[in-house]
This record gives structure tokens, sequence and C-alpha cells, in this order.
């Protein structure tokens, strides 16, 4: 028997690879086809099983090998000549060989769970494709014209077909809540528990190709301009089927059961011989009334933001109100740190929606804009109420992925498009190596339930530990752009409309350092360091961590210094101090967790209103470089305040709440004999100070330019969420104890060292100090010079600056350019770092 | 203020004159010669507790030298109000007195009587060191009194 | 209850507030009449500091139309305050020892920054240009001596503490005590090099000759100080006494805090402050010119952060 099999699949293999070989000469794509139907036929035919008959290379069989390999080389080829292809329809075809691909490379694997995901992989890819098709033939019904280049915009004029396409592509991406997620699920997680980890890898970056070719469709469908003459939506009875797909295609990605109980007999049948047994994951997500209610106050305030786009604002704010309500009802969560984690998400989310209102006054696409930043906090609510693995990912995948690919493109600006497509790989890169990691973990510990990997954590292997480990932790890192690759390529698009910037950089981007100490606490947290060993009392993993976290406070520090675009600053900023937070986290001592935690809060807090302060300006008038503003401060003092005392604050000045959380960091290097870290660290410090007085002087101080003039003072519904988030940093800072004890009680939970917090006492730590006591002391002495100054008001006259007697000087003219500023030391900088290559924005000003 | 005597502490203050000088308009000897005051050791003026400002948003007593251009005028006059009050005005050299040789010119606008009060005069062209330094003393008892 | 009385006292009257303003500007004073003996003049009053500040309270104040009134108003506050704060912790030998209640060396440290920062948004907060070229020397002398002055801080918290076996000792008062115990480090040819390094930190911040090109007035018209007049300007000259105390009391602290019980060892402490600031500040500002700023920039990258990697690279490998 094992002759005539063995025949059998080198026949199917040599027609195959003939075939492809006459496609090459031919230059038809068509041909290609051959080669995966060819062999999926021989599979179902012959039955996977029989790959194991002979013969075996190590534990892997020989046959299935050279299947698998070949298989890859289709896929990849596939998702190659899908990113050349000019024609929509090309493309999906070469999509489709490149799916066939890699049902084939995974066939190979041949074990039942490879089987299982092959087949679903069909069922989902060919949903999908089928919707593609179904979308890009109406569009070409109407359109008459082929080329991809002339479907700009066509999302605009035909909104139910573009929707249509745009979930037939990301399912084909594998991105979630869609279909095609848990396929490309499944085939990973067969491929690693197979041990073919090499497959797994190949496969995560050939849906990195796909992710450019398709996050190029939705790019030119939805967010180019539209030119050309007004055409109709497509004709009823394709709208109809395409509907109807695509509800199945979202529909089993919100349910992915009935999929799996669908393709079994299947598996049952092709996989029989083999002996082994099937392992299906649970699949099914839980969906948390939090996350219903933004999801559903997504799509009820994309439906009337068509039409009425300042109420579309008011009910995204009002669900999420709900929302944060339903995380405070649901309790639940597992532990502390998800719990304070949801609920500051949930907070700041509905302050930064309310502040939207006032924003997205002037903007367009309402509907768009609130149901993506709807679905990126629900996906932090989703995010921490997971409890597995699986989850985990989905939600990490909506937070990281779509979502915020379509509100970095929002703006639909050519930057805003270079930026968001560049944003988008990096993310799922990094949503890829995660996705890696947690197969690898998943797989290792026989189950995707956090219970299951806690369980399995202390008697697993350690190469599969470490391994699982660091994959997931460079997912982090990747999220959080981290060195060492490039900052500026990693980091997230400045073109982000501002509440969506400000929301991103305080809570989004916090989800990597929530995700490290989750996942490391998951695994036993001490128990687990003290297994990998390292320096100085650190695993090595997070010792790896901690010295990247320096070198990036330090990096992107003193880019902050020498950068003049307004939103590249802030984001430069953004990432240094999300090198305190996983320099706090990754020391792992009780000061250094709680330190890292409470600037967590306090970043939250604080960049927020930086962000938000900027976008009062950026409402009202369209401008990048710093340049271009100035002398506002007059006209907006509100405004000013809070971001002065935001941007002080997080720049380290005592005795303001930024500096609390940095003292403890400091300490915490210090004291664990970490000089170097520490001094890093100190250092940022001075970098964040010079970059936000630089960018409090070139807003707010000097004089206006040109253009200024009808700036205003922002309205009380973004005066509000600001004064909130300032009274939130004041109040921290006087009383660190609020967040220090509840950061205490999650440490408790964790198994990690306790820090001695609490409510009203000195900070924790040796020579622990009192902020309210600095705070109280220093007023002590202000407070009676101020009195004097008072008493004198009657002697106050107003006078022009002294400018040596000339007043023929235009101001505008005499203040110093932004980029002038630092001279000195932005010299220096720009001779150390590599200077950055994109956009006039960073552009240095002669 | 009432709790301290209000003449020890303008007694005190008066021990503060800081200069600022203008030139408006003069052939720079009378400048040499403050020049000259402030940085030479034999007439050093800092032991009465004078010191140049850079600024005049930090001065009392401002020093005038020239005759006021026509030019300079206004400039000069927006200076005066950057002085804080209380202040006094010291004229140093005949150009601001009078106009010295320039006085017929048609570009002088002096004296500057006209515009501004001069509470010390020190003539002379250019005056010396020491003529300068007496006047210089006579316009901080003036000022005490202004405290 | 101690405490709560004591605290106060420490920050308004003794050694914070009064008692540093009145050594700060007693000391500024004793600067002028040195330098001015020094060019052969016979120089002002010792006391006259304290004349210009009594008058400057007297006068009015002139608030530019075109800058931002509340901030040029309010900003300044935070200066003495700090500083005041700031001088209530450092510790006098055989005197004065600061609550562990105000905080540590780091605390400090960053209280330091504060008059910076205050000169800084002045500057900006006028709508000069003259104050904002200010504000851009003030923050790049910033940005050149904080490397260095942080390792010198390294070094010596580092040597005491692993002196006491432990990492790292950032409080002061561990600071003094050691010395006191195992002789000032001035004495220690191995601190020496961060004692330098120390010397040349001391001008920088406290903005003297050959650093003081943020408030230079030949050029850029005393820069963040220019529009102001009266009572904020004698504010400015409050937190710059005190600075000056603080930043003279923290070497005193690091490198030869010894000195007896009771009120002589306050005079002890007085005399060491005047002799360092005439050493480190006087001498030096009679004696050279102003530097560029960027050659100011690029000279701290130079010697003083050589020496002050010197420094830590010797105390911490034990030698």
């Amino acid at each position: 028997m094992s002759v005539s099999i063995l025949v059998a699949w080198f026949g199917a293999i040599l027609l195959s690879v003939g075939a492809a070989l006459f496609a090459l000469y031919m230059r038809k794509v068509i041909f290609f086809f051959a080669f995966p139907i060819a062999a999926e036929f021989a599979f179902l035919l012959v039955g996977g099983g029989t790959l194991w008959a002979v013969p075996l290379i190590g534990e892997h069989s020989g046959l299935g090998t050279a299947l698998s390999l070949s298989g890859l080389v289709f896929f990849l080829a596939g998702q190659i000549l899908a990113l050349r292809s000019g024609t929509l329809s090309r493309m999906l075809a070469c999509g489709i060989l490149a799916g066939m691909g890699e049902i084939v490379a995974v066939l190979g694997i041949a074990t039942p769970t490879a089987i299982i995901g092959g087949g679903m992989q069909f069922l989902t890819l060919a949903m999908a494709q089928g919707l593609m098709f179904l979308g890009i033939g109406a569009a070409f019904f109407r359109l008459g014209r082929h080329r991809i280049d002339a479907w700009k915009g066509i999302g605009k004029m035909m909104p139910v077909t573009g929707l249509c396409l745009a979930i037939g592509a990301l399912s084909i991406m594998g991105l979630p809540p869609f279909a095609g997620f848990f396929s490309k699920f499944m085939l990973i997680h067969a491929c690693v528990a197979a041990g073919q980890w090499p497959i797994a890898a190949l496969l995560l970056i050939g849906s990195l190709i796909a992710v450019l070719s398709y996050g190029r469709i939705l790019r030119i469908l939805f967010f180019e301009p539209y030119k050309g003459p007004a055409v109709a939506e497509a004709p009823l009875p394709i709208l109809l089927a395409m509907e109807g797909l695509a509800v199945l295609v979202l529909g089993l990605g919100l349910f992915p059961n009935p999929i799996v109980d669908l393709v079994r007999p299947i598996t049952d049948w092709a996989g029989a011989t083999a002996g082994l047994p099937a392992v299906i994951p649970a699949l099914a997500v839980s969906w948390p009334p939090s996350v219903q209610l933004a999801l559903v106050g997504g799509l009820a305030s994309f439906l009337i933001g068509r039409r009425h786009g300042e109420l579309a604002g008011w009910v995204a704010f009002a669900f999420m109100l709900g929302a944060f309500a339903a995380v405070l009802g649901e309790g639940g969560r597992g532990d502390g740190l998800s719990f304070w984690f949801a609920l500051l998400a949930a907070g700041m989310g509905a302050l930064n929606l309310l502040y939207s209102v006032g924003y997205m006054r002037r903007g367009h696409a309402h509907g768009r804009y609130y149901l993506m930043f709807l679905t990126a906090i629900g996906g932090v609510l989703g995010l921490t109420a997971a409890d597995n693995l699986v989850g985990f990912l989905l939600f990490w995948e909506i937070i990281g992925g779509w979502a915020l690919y379509f509100l970095a493109l929002h703006e639909e600006t050519a930057e805003a498009r270079r930026e968001g497509g560049k944003y988008f790989l990096f993310s799922i890169s990094g949503a890829s190596v995660l996705f890696l990691g947690v197969a690898v973990l998943g797989s290792g510990s026989g189950g995707f339930a956090f219970a299951d990997l806690a369980r399995a954590a202390p008697d697993m292997p350690m190469p599969l530990l470490a391994s699982g480990l660091v994959l997931m932790l460079a997912g982090f890192v990747m999220k959080m752009a981290l060195p060492p690759l490039r900052v500026d390529y990693q980091m997230h698009p400045a073109a982000m409309p501002t509440p969506v910037a400000g929301f991103l950089s305080s809570v989004l981007l916090k989800c990597a350092p929530y995700g490290v100490l989750k996942i490391s606490a998951l695994m036993g947290g001490a128990l687990l360091l003290d297994r990998l060993g390292g320096p100085g009392g650190i695993a090595t993993p997070m010792y790896v961590l901690a010295v990247l976290a320096a070198l990036t406070i330090l990096y992107a520090g003193a880019k902050a210094l020498v950068e003049t675009g307004i939103k590249r600053l802030l984001t430069y900023a953004t990432v240094c101090q999300l090198g305190y937070i996983m320099l706090g986290l990754s020391l792992g001592s009780a000061l250094g967790v709680a330190g890292g935690l409470m600037h967590l809060v306090n970043h939250m807090l604080l960049k927020d209103i930086l962000y938000l302060a900027v976008g009062v300006i950026l409402a009202q008038i369209h401008v990048s470089d710093l340049d271009q503003l100035g002398g506002l401060g007059r006209r907006m003092p509100w405004t000013m305040g809070m971001m002065l005392f935001a941007g002080l604050s997080i720049a380290g000045l005592p005795p303001l709440n930024g500096f609390v959380s940095k003292w403890l960091i400091f300490q915490a290097c210090l004291q664990s004999g970490h000089y170097l870290l520490g001094l890093a660290a100190m250092m940022g410090s001075l970098f964040t100070l010079a970059a936000i007085l630089k960018l409090a002087y070139a807003t707010f101080m000097g004089q206006p330019g040109p253009g200024l003039a009808d700036i205003r003072e922002a309205p009380a519904s973004m005066l509000v969420p600001m004064g909130l988030l300032t009274a939130g940093g004041i109040l921290v800072g006087l009383f660190p104890g609020l967040v220090l004890t509840p950061v205490a009680e999650i440490q408790q939970a964790l198994g990690l060292e306790v820090v001695a917090a609490s409510l009203a006492g000195p900070l924790p730590g040796p020579g622990g100090w009192s902020n309210l006591t600095l705070t109280v002391l220093m007023a002590l002495f202000a407070v009676p010079v101020w009195l004097y100054t008072r008493l004198r008001d009657s002697r106050r006259k107003s006078r022009r600056i002294h400018l040596c007697g000339n007043d023929s000087y235009d101001l505008r003219q005499a203040q110093v350019k932004t980029g002038r500023l630092y001279d000195a030391p932005s010299a220096f900088i720009r001779s150390v770092l590599p200077s950055s290559p994109t956009g006039q924005e960073g552009a240095p000003h002669g | 203020m009432s709790l301290i005597s209000r003449s020890f502490l303008s007694r005190i203050a008066a021990r503060s004159p800081w200069l600022y000088r203008i030139n408006a308009g003069s052939c720079n000897g009378c400048d040499v010669e403050l020049a000259t005051t402030a940085f030479l050791p034999r007439y050093d003026i800092e032991r009465l507790g004078c010191q140049y400002c850079g600024s005049p948003k930090h001065a009392d007593i401002l020093l005038i030298t020239g005759v006021l251009t026509a030019r300079v005028k206004d400039k000069v006059l927006a200076l005066y109000e950057e002085v804080p009050d209380p202040k006094v005005t010291v004229a140093i050299g005949v150009c601001p007195i009078s106009g010295g040789v320039f006085r017929e010119s048609y570009a002088v606008a002096g004296p500057f009587e006209n515009y501004i009060p001069i509470d010390v005069n020190i003539p002379g062209c250019p005056p010396r060191p020491q003529a300068i330094i007496e006047g210089l003393q006579k316009a901080i008892v003036l000022w005490a009194d202004r405290i | 209850m101690v405490e709560f009385l004591s605290l106060p006292l420490s920050v308004l009257i003794f050694p914070g507030g009064l008692f540093a303003l009145g050594l700060g500007l007693l000391i500024k004073g004793l600067d002028r009449k040195v330098a001015a003996r020094l060019q052969r003049r016979v120089g002002p009053p010792l006391l006259q500091p304290f004349f210009d500040l009594i008058k400057l309270a007297g006068k009015d104040s002139l608030i530019p139309a075109e800058g931002h009134a509340g901030l040029f108003r309010w900003v300044p506050l935070a200066g003495p305050a700090a500083m005041a704060l700031a001088a209530a912790m450092i510790p006098i030998a055989g005197v004065y020892r600061p609550s562990a209640g105000l905080g540590d060396l780091l605390v400090l440290f960053y209280l330091l920054a504060v008059p910076a920062v205050v000169l800084m948004l002045a500057g900006a907060a006028s709508g000069s240009p003259f104050g904002a070229i200010g504000f851009s020397r003030e923050m790049t002398m910033m940005i050149a001596y904080e490397l260095p002055i942080l390792l010198v801080l390294l070094s010596v918290a580092v040597a005491v503490g692993m002196a006491q076996g432990g990492a790292i000792a950032l409080s002061l008062s561990d600071i003094v005590a050691y010395q006191q115990v195992h002789g000032p480090f001035i004495a220690d040819p191995r601190m020496w090099p961060a004692l330098l390094c120390f010397l040349f930190f001391l001008p920088a911040t406290l903005g003297a000759m050959p650093f003081d090109s943020p408030e230079a007035e030949t050029e850029i018209l005393e820069g963040p100080l220019l529009d102001y007049s009266g009572p904020l300007l004698g504010v400015f000259k409050m937190m710059s006494a005190l600075k000056l105390v603080v930043v003279l009391g923290l070497g005193i602290t690091f490198f030869f805090p010894n000195g007896p019980d009771g009120i002589l060892g306050l005079g002890v402490f007085a005399v060491k402050c005047a002799v360092l600031a005439i050493l480190s500040v006087t001498v030096v500002r009679v004696s050279t010119g102003r530097m560029r700023i960027d050659q100011a920039f690029r000279f701290f990258l130079k010697l003083p952060l050589a020496l002050g990697t010197t420094s830590l690279v010797i105390v911490l490998s034990g030698i």
C-alpha cells in the first residue's frame, strides 16, 4: 500500500510542479492553480493520514514536509504577485492562489489539527473571496474600468459595496472579528503544535504581504478623493448576495464554533489514519457587556453620523458612559490590574469622546470616526476581560489592526496615507510576533485559557517557555515602539485626529506594559524569573527589556528635543515616557513595578492633556509645524495653563505628580544598583523638559503668526475633559496613595513583591517623602510673597516690552525659530543620531 | 509698610540707585566719561550702590546724553516711560540742556526739558568724572525723597 | 506635633527661608566686594544686595503689554518657594538635620531645576525676543551641565552607599554622617575629580561668568529678566540668593560637611559657603570673559563630563 501512496503523492507533486513551470512559461497565473488543486484533491482522495506512511524526517513526515514546502512557495509567490497586480480581479486571483498554497502548506503537516485548520481556512477564504468578487463585480458594473487606480474613493460613492469589500479584505488578512481570524489562528496553532515553527513564521510573513496589498485596497477605496461622475449603489440582487456573505463572515468571526463543527467530519475522515487526536482549542471568545455596549454604540453613531455629526458624538459619548458603568458592574475581571486598566480606559475613552464632539465640529466622516474610535476602546475593554490567549490576541488585533488604521487615515491627506500604511504594517508585524508567541505558549501548555497556562508554566520545558515568552515580549515591545528598530518607523503616525492620538498615546499603547505584566505574572511572576536567571537579580529577558527601555528614553527623548513637528514631538515624547513605564516594570522590584504602574496612570492623564491642548488649536486650523504657531496663550489661557501643568509634570518637575512616579522609578534603578539605567532615566527627563518647553514656547508664547487671528479658546465640551484630567493629575500628585494603594493590591494579586503604600502617608521606598508636605511647604513660602505683590496691585502698569526704544521691529520676525531654540544641543544630537528621513515636519530650519 | 518706619526703608532703598543711560544723539564724549566713571577703579561708583542695568525697567536713575535729535525723540520718550516710578532724570553734558554746538540744527528736537522733566543738569562738554559723580550724588538725594 | 511645627519653620525661617535668604544675600555682597577689591575698586557695601532687594520691593511693577500677564506674574513665585524648600533639605553638620519626610538627594536635585524652568518660562512669557533667547540659552546650559553633575551626585552617593554596605545612599544626612566619621571627601584623592567637576558646575548653574550667557546683560539685556521690574524682579533676586545657598550647601555636604556643634558650626558653615563662592564664582568671574553659548555647551561635553565619568568609574571600581 505504501508504495502506491508514495507514487500517487509524487505524481501529484510532479504534475503540479510541471503545471507551475508551464504557467511561468505562459505567463498566465491561472495555470499555477494546477498545483494546489492537485495537491488538495490528492489529499482528499488518498487521505491525509497517508502522509505519515513513509519516510519520516525526524518527527515529521518527509512527504508532508515536501508538500508543505511547495505549498509555501506557492503561498509566497501568490502574495507577491497579488501585491504587484494592477487590477483588483487579478489581485484576488493571486490571493486565491496564495490562499490555496497556504492550505496545502498546512495540510502537509497532516495532523488532525492541521486538517481542521486547512478546512476552516478553505471555507472562510471561499466566503471572503466570494464576497470580494461580488463587490468587485458590482463596482466594475458601475464604473466599467479595471485599473485599480480608477477606483479611488469608490467606497464613498457605493458605501454598502465598499463596506462589503472592506469586510472581505479584513477577513482575508485574518483580522478579527471576522471569520478569517479564527482559521488563521487554527493554521498557526496547528503548525506550532506540530513543531513546524518555520512554516508558521513563513505564513505570518506571507500574511504581512497580504496586509500590504489589501491595506492598499482599503486605502484606495475609502481614503482617496473620488474624481469622476456620480455612480449609483450596486443593483439589489448583488447587494443582497453581498450582504448575506458579509453577515456570514462577520457572524462566523463572532461565533466561530459552527465552522469548526462543519469541518470536523472532514477531519475525522481524512485524518483517521493518523491516529492522532485533534486538538481544537476553545475558540469562543467572551464579549462582556461593556464591549458590546461600545460596539453597539459605535454602530449607532455610525448610522447617525451620516446625517448628524454632532449628535453621533453625543451618542458615542453616552454609550461610552454606559460602558464605563458596565465595567464597574462587571467586576469579575480576574484581577485588579485588568479591572483598573479597563476602568481607566473606559473613563479616558469617555473623556476623549466628549472632547471629540467639539473637535469634530469642522471634521468630516463623523460616523466612521466614532465607529472606529469606539471599536478601539471596546478592544481595550475586551482585552482586559479576556480569560484566554485567543481572546487576548483577538482584541489585541482589533485594537492595533484596522480600527487604528482607519483612524490613522481619517484625515485623507497624502501624509496620513503614507504614515498610516507604515503604521498598519508595523502594527500587524508586532501582532504577528505576538501571534507566534501565543501559539507557542498555548501549544506548550495544552490549552489557551489563562488557567491552563498558569498550571502548565512551572513544568514547561525551558526552551519552549523562554521562546514563547520572548516572542510575546517582542510583540509588546514592538507595540511600544521601543528600539532596536527605528522608532520613527514604528510609532503611531502624527496625522491621526488629535483625540485619537491622545487616546492611543495614553491608553492603547499602555496595553503593551499591561500585557507584559499580565503574562509574566500569569506564568509565575517571581518563580518564572528565578527559573530564567540573569544579571543583578533580574531575569535575562527582563534585563534586556530594561536596557531597551533606557535606550528608548534617551533616543526618543533626544528626538523629541530636536523635532519641530507638533504631533511628531508629542509622539516621540510618548515613546520616551513608555520607556519609563517599561523600565520600572522590567526591574520587577516592588518599587519598580509600583513606579512603572503609577507612571502609567500619570502618563495617561498628562499626555492626554497635552494632546487635547494641542488639539484645541488643530481643530481650528490645519498646521503641522511648530513655527506656524505662536502667541496663542493670551487667547486661550485655560488651555495654556493645563498644557503647562501637564508638560512640566510629565517632565518630572517637583512637586507635580509626574515627578512622584519618576522618583519611584529612579529609586528602583539606583537602589538595585543599575546606575546607568538610572542615569539614562534622569537625562531623559531633562530632554522631555526641553521638548515640552519648546512646545509651550512655540505654541503659546511669543507673538501670533499670520493666519492665527481667528483662533479662540476651546468650547466647554473640550475644556471640561481637559479640566477633569488636570484635576485628576493634581489629586494624584497630592495623594499618590490614591494610585499606589490599588497598585499594591495589584502586586499582591499578581504575586509580585508588594510596595508599602498608604493612602495619605509618605511615599514607599528609602527616604520616602510626602508630596503633600512638600507642596504645602512651598505654598507657605509662596503665599506671603504673592500677597505682597497683590497688595501692590495699584502700582502695576502695563508697558510695551523693551526693544531698546525701537518700535519698528516686527516681533514675529524677531521670534526665535523653534528649530534654532536649542541650537547647540540639537546640532550635537543630530550628529549622533541618524536623522529622520520622512516629511517636512521634521526638517531642520535654516 | 506702616509697621516699619517709611523713612528708614527709603533711606535704605536710596543706597541702591540703578542707572540706565540713553544716548540721544551725543557725540560720544559724555558716554566715554560715563564709561570711565563706571569702570575705572579710581572713580568706582559701585561704592555708592550704583549699578548699570541692561534694561530701563530695572533702573532708578536715567542718565541722558546728547541733543535729542528729531529722529530718536519718540524712541527716547518711549524709553523714559519704561523706567518705573519713582525715578530721577539726569542730563549729562551741555547738549541735553541747550543743544550745545548743535542747537540751531534742523535735526535737533531738544532741549529735553520741553518733553520730560530733568532733575539734575551736569553741564560740561564733556563734564569731568568728578562732576558726574557729584551730580549723581545730588540725583540720589533727590531720589531718596521720592521713594 | 513637633514635626508639624518644625517643618514649616525650617522652610520659612531656618535653615531655609529667611536664614538662607540672608546668607545668600550676604554672600552675594561679599562676592561683589571681593570682585571689586580684585579689580582694585572700593566696591559696594557688604549689605548692598539687601539694599537692592528692599528698593525693588518699593518700585512700580511694569507688565509687558505683548506678554502673558498671568504667567508673567505667577511663574516667578515658584522659584523662591522651591529654593526655600531645597534650603531646608540641606543638612548643617552638628546644627541641623533635615526631616526625612522632606525628601532625598533626588528630590533636591529636581527642585534645583525649578529656578531654571522659572527663568525660561518667565523669559518666554514676557513675549520679548530677548527673553526667548535667554530661555534658549538657559535650557542649553542646563542640558550641558546636567550629565556631569548627575555623575558627581551618583559618585558621592555610591561612594557612601558602598562604604555602608548598601547600593547607594541618597539621604543627605547619611552622606554627612559618613564623612563625619570617615573624614571629608575633600581629603580623599579619589573624590577630587568629582570635586573639580562640581567646581565647574557651580558657575554654570548660578549663571556666573564664564557661563552667564543666558542672562548676559551686554548681549541680550539680561534675557529673561529684561522686562521684569520692581517687586517681581525682587522675587528673582530672592530666588537666586536662595539658590546660591542651596548649591553651595550641596557642595559642602558632598565634600566637606565637617564642623563643630552649635552656633559655632553655623558660623563654620557660613564661612565654608563664602569660601566656596569666592573660589568658584568670584575669582573665576573676574578673571575670565564670557563664553559663547555653543562654546559653553561643548566645553561641558569635554572636561567636566570626563571628570564626572572618571569619578564614577573610580568609585564603582572601588579602588
